[in-house]
Parts: C-alpha cells; structure tokens; sequence
C-alpha cells in the first residue's frame, strides 16, 4: 500500500464528515472472543465506508465501529500484534489522564465509570439526520446486540447538533478541517475563501495534508507508511479519540463578563480574543475588529473563512493572541521559532486531527442541573504525536509559543500561571483569568477504526 | 549566577539481576506515583531519571527491524546536580533513602543505602563518563525556585492590577515588590553596543536645546 485511496475500505465519517445532526454511540463489552467477533461478523457488512453516496440516495442512518485495545485483546488477537500496537493505545487512558491534564476536576476519579477502564471493547456509532431515524437505528442495533450471547451495552451517549452549528458556549464549530491528500471534499468546501485548510507553504499557496496522517499504511508528512503492527489489520484504518468534555455555560457567561469588567474590553472581543474567532466563527487573523461586537448575528456565517495565517503580520498576537484557542491547536505557519524554520506549516502538519464532535446533553443530575459539553471525537494515524501533543504541548503549556506557564483558557485545565494574555497595540497588555473548572474531562478512550477488510479479517479471527 | 558548585552531570548504568526486570519495573512505577518525587527530596538536584534500558518492546518506527538483544537489561541513572559528583552520591543516599533500594536494589551487588561506603563505591564505580550534556539553568536550584516564585507574583499581580491607572499601579507595584532589589537603572546603558550611542548623543542634545 502507500498510494492509492480505497474509499471503499475506508470506513465513513473520517475522510468526510457525514453532516448529520443526530448520533449515538452504543460502548459495548464482550465476555468473550466469540462475542466481540459475532458482532463484528453481523454489523461489519452494514458498516457505512467512505465511497460517495450517488446522488439522492442518501442512508437514514450509518453504523460505524471502532475497537478499544482491550477489545482486540478480548477477541484474541496474537500477542505479538497487541505488544506492538503504540504504547498510547496500549495504556488506559485512567492511566494516562495525568499527562494529558486530566487532574483536579477533571480526573478519572470524576469519569463516567465506564471511560477509560478497559471495560469498553467495541463503539458502535450510528448517525441519522432525523431524529426519528436515529432512533430506530438505535432500536435495531440493540435488538441485534442483545441476540449476541456475552454481549452487552455497558453505556450509550447520544449526541445532538445544535442549531446554527454553535457548541454549548455559543461558538460555531466543525468548519475547519484538514484538507486530505486524496480526497475531494463536498464542492460547497471548494470555495477560494475556503482555501487554508491545508499546510501552509513559503510560497504562499496551500496544499493538502499527506493522507498517511490520518489513514494507516499511507505516506505521511515524514514520507513515511505506518503499518504497525501488520498492515492487513491496520491499513486504511485510524486510531479515534472519544473524549467527553463538560462545559459549565452558567459559569463561562459569569467569567466572560467578568473578564470584560476588569479588561475593559467588550464582551464579544473577550470571547474572541480567548477563541482566535468571533462567536459567528470569523477567524480573529482576517477580522480583528468589528464596529459592534455586541450586536453579532446570531447565525454562523456560511463561509467563516479558513485562508489565513499568522506570519509575518501578527507575529505578536496582536490580532489573534498567541494563546488564543485556535491558534495553539492550529498554529499554521506560527511555528517558525523565530524565522529559523522556513517551512513553519510542515511542522503543523505533522500534528493534525480531523474533528468529528458533536454537543451532547445528559439527563440532570443530583443537582438537577443537566450536564452538557461537546462529545469530542477526533481520527488521527498516530495518538501520541497528533492528539496528545495538541493536548498535552499546545494546550496545557504555553513554551512552544513564548508564553510560560500559559495554558489554553478553554481546556488547559487545573495549574499553569492561571491567565491567558492579551496582548494590544495601545499599551498594556490584557489578562484574562482561567478557570479550570470551565471544561472538565468526563472521560476518554482510544479506539480503532479499523478499514473493511480488516473488519472481515477480525470477524474470522484471522489475526488470532 | 551560581555561586556555588557548577552543575554537575552524572550517569550510572547498573546491571539489572536476571528475573528480577518486572520487578524492578514495577518499583518504579510505584515510584512515579508517589504525590511528591523523590528526586525532590535530593539536595541541589536540578533533573533526575531512572530509565530500564531492555530494547524496544515494540518495533517502533525508524527502528531497525532486525536488532541485537541486549544480554542483559540495565537501569540508568542521569542527573544534574550543583554539587561534586562525591557529594552528590550521598546526598542521593541520604535523599532517596529507602527510595534508592526500591531501584538499585535490583540490580547486581548493589549493597542498599545503610552501607554509606558501600553506596559510595557502588554508584562511583557504575559511572559512566558524559561527555556531551546541557544544563537549562546557570542557577541554583534555589534561585530558579525563587525566580518562578517572583514571576508567579508577578503575574498574579499583573492580573489583578490590570484596572488600576499608570499611578496607582506604580504604588501598588513599589508596596508590592519594593522590598526586592531593583537593578542599576544605569547598567543597561552601559551595556548597549556601540552603535546605538550617536542616537544617545541626539537626544542628549535634544534635551540641551529645549532646555536653552
């Protein structure tokens, strides 16, 4: 393998997102090999994969699934394939939580029970534009699990868009994507203003991101393939990160007009100023002023705009602040320590993710009070040098952009200096306090989407 | 500037018992999820690691894909202390304690930290020379504590003052650090090259004739 794309081997959802509003994720857990493997041998064929719908023949609903490392062990997978599976998909994520800035808070200890225990072995996910579709998916994926001697559904998260694309702070979310080697995106993403979602090159121009990034036994940035650990189990497959973030709204609009009152800002330019965007999602780089920020329409605009960078003039941040939100988990061309680095976006682009989240709202709780966030789901090839360097580096420390103990005031978490800097052209710069407890983890797990074959190969036991 | 000894590299590498791996491994898992490190406990210790050096247990990428066995696994100590390397060894006896059976008690002939002179000549004799290594800081380990303490102050100052007017910060900022020393104001003039003084002789003159 190495060139080449098989959307057919390619399970949906990854290369592009399907554009649904409705989801629900059942977390399965099988008592035995044979379990995890009948049900694999009964869904794998309903699998959605990543081959355009032809026109008007769009599904009610799509299935797709991913596999936990237990659940590769459960069903019996050669131990020297499971040894060399990478060390971060290996370790439960309860054990990893410290290095990610999973503490306080946010530590396991305040996890879904379910998340990050070994117990999950299987996701199955389906997907339906109406909500009615989505339920009787859902309806049918459990009549069949339940048919399954050993098999059992230990958690379900449901997840629902929110209208005008907004997350639960009232930003639009899910428009910037990395444009990938290979694939044609939906023609409305075609659009020039569109462009920079690639890797920013000296010349000025963009080009697509090396497929290996995200899809197994592909080349990728380094011009390497990844195939381990067997490239019949693990190509055209894409190691998931699902990862459920709480979000505290009462608390984000409190410390957002706080941090007006002692900054002196307007509310809108805080929030911002803290995001890299306006809440309308227009990117700080190309708008960095509006005559009223307090009257944004309330609809996210078509086209936010993605053909931007920061260098060479806002090397400062005095536009986009170096420690804004987008900034640190897309910093584009600004990796460039200092004008050292020339080539600043293949950095980048070695730590990119393709983002498929969508919010959720979980009954209330003793409180009464309903717990909602952003179910974070996110395809990357390697966990370690994508995901959890964008999480650990770029988020929960600011050395790699000049800032000091500066973490990401969304989800830096707990520690750090405790402010994000707002740096201004009229003299001081702003400081903005952190509240740890804004966005909490309630848990993660790594799991892999394996390609179709592989999927028939593990119904059968073929790499047992 | 340090002012006391420079800081010091050291690196030791000691032969793991065979069978006693896992062990050992567990140990210092234990050891990594104790709340306070034990390195912290180590005088003048600025980096320190154990690492079990036991070859890839998993192809890693770029590796190469046939490899030699090691014949035996090994635990490597570094650090980086502003101390003499004799010193250091007891002070990472009399640190660690305990803590430094819990590792080296693993390994072949290591005689455990009651034995001063046995400690002593098992870590001096295990060590291995560094001939290339950098060290972050030309400080104490006591002076980059305090400089991040007065950073810490500083931003929680900054944070918190950030309403006040150009003089009342002045105010606050002389209550809040005027008991610390503030440096020459004068030095940093005397430090700029050479070409920036016909701009310093301007303004002198500037000065002079708005004056007159």
């Amino acid at each position: 393998m190495g060139t080449g794309l098989e959307l057919n081997d390619v399970q949906g959802n990854i290369l592009n997102g399907y554009g649904f509003g409705h989801a629900v994720h059942l977390l399965l857990h099988g008592e035995t090999p044979a379990a995890v493997q009948q049900c694999l041998g009964e869904l794998g064929g309903r699998v959605t994969t990543a081959a355009r719908w032809p026109e008007g023949e769009c599904p009610r609903a799509t299935l797709n699934v991913a596999i936990s490392y237990h659940g590769f062990e459960r069903m019996g997978l050669r131990r020297p394939l499971l040894d060399r599976f990478p060390e971060a998909f290996r370790v439960r994520t309860r054990e990893r939580a410290p290095d990610l800035g999973d503490v306080g808070p946010s530590g396991p200890e305040y996890w879904d029970e379910h998340l990050g225990s070994g117990a999950v072995h299987l996701v199955l996910s389906a997907s339906a534009r109406e909500r009615d579709d989505l339920a009787e998916a859902r309806r049918q994926l459990r009549e069949e699990i339940g048919a399954i001697p050993g098999l059992g559904v230990v958690a379900e998260q449901e997840t629902h868009a929110l209208p005008h694309r907004r997350e639960h702070f009232g930003y639009a979310d899910g428009f910037s994507q990395p444009d990938v080697e290979g694939v044609d995106r939906p023609s409305s993403h075609r659009a020039p203003e569109d462009s920079g979602v690639g890797v920013p090159l000296p010349d000025g121009g963009w080009r697509p991101v090396r497929l290996g990034e995200f899809l197994l036994g592909h080349l990728d940035e380094d011009g390497r393939v990844d195939s381990e650990p067997d490239p019949d189990l693990v190509g055209n497959g894409t190691y998931v990160v699902y990862r459920k973030l709480e979000q505290d709204v009462r608390l984000f609009r409190d410390v957002l007009a706080e941090a007006a009152r002692r900054t002196g800002l307007p509310e809108e330019l805080v929030a911002a100023k803290v995001m890299g965007r306006w809440r309308d999602g227009t990117p700080l780089a190309t708008q960095p002023a509006r005559s009223d920020p307090g009257q944004l329409d309330d609809v996210a605009t078509d086209q936010p705009g993605n053909d931007f960078r920061y260098l060479p003039d806002d090397r400062e941040g005095h536009r986009c602040p170096l420690g804004a939100h987008v900034r640190r988990v897309n910093p584009r061309d600004a990796l460039d320590f200092g004008g050292a680095v020339r080539s600043s976006g293949r950095l980048t682009a070695r730590h990119r993710i393709i983002r498929r989240g969508m919010p959720y709202e979980d009954p209330p709780g003793p409180d009464g009070d309903a717990r909602r966030g952003l179910l974070f789901v996110c395809y990357n090839a390697d966990i370690a040098r994508q995901f959890e360097t964008i999480q650990a580096h770029w988020c929960n420390d600011g050395d790699t952009f000049g800032l000091g103990d500066d973490r990401d005031w969304f989800i830096g978490g707990a520690g750090g200096s405790g402010k994000m800097t707002i740096p201004t052209r009229d003299g001081r710069p702003r400081f903005v306090e952190v509240h740890p407890d804004l966005v909490v983890t309630r848990g993660t797990e790594y799991l892999f989407a394996p390609g179709m074959r592989a999927l028939r190969g593990l119904a059968e036991g073929a790499f047992g | 500037m340090n002012v006391t000894w420079p800081a010091t590299p050291m690196t030791v590498l000691t032969p793991v018992v065979p069978g006693r791996e896992q062990a050992l491994r567990e140990s210092l898992e234990r050891l990594s999820g104790l709340g306070a490190p034990p390195f912290g406990r180590v005088a003048e210790t600025h980096f320190a690691r154990w690492v079990v050096v036991s070859g890839a247990p998993w192809r890693y990428r770029g590796l190469p894909r046939r490899t030699r066995p090691l014949r035996m696994q090994y635990l490597l100590f570094t650090s980086t202390a502003n101390r003499p390397p004799e010193q250091h060894v007891e002070d990472l006896r009399t640190g660690l304690r305990g803590d430094a059976d819990a590792a080296w008690g693993h390994c072949v002939g290591y005689p455990g930290y009651q034995q001063p002179a046995g400690f002593r000549r098992y870590l001096l004799h295990n060590r291995l020379p560094t001939h290339r290594w950098f060290a972050a800081y030309d400080a104490t380990v006591q002076e980059v504590g305090d400089a991040l303490d007065l950073r810490r102050r500083h931003t929680r100052f900054a944070v918190r003052m950030q309403e006040v007017d150009d003089l009342g910060l002045q105010k606050a900022f002389l209550s809040e650090f005027g008991d610390a020393e503030l440096p020459d104001a004068e030095l940093p003039d005397a430090e700029l090259p050479d070409a920036e003084l016909p701009d310093a002789e301007l303004l002198d003159t500037e000065l002079l004739d708005d004056g007159t």
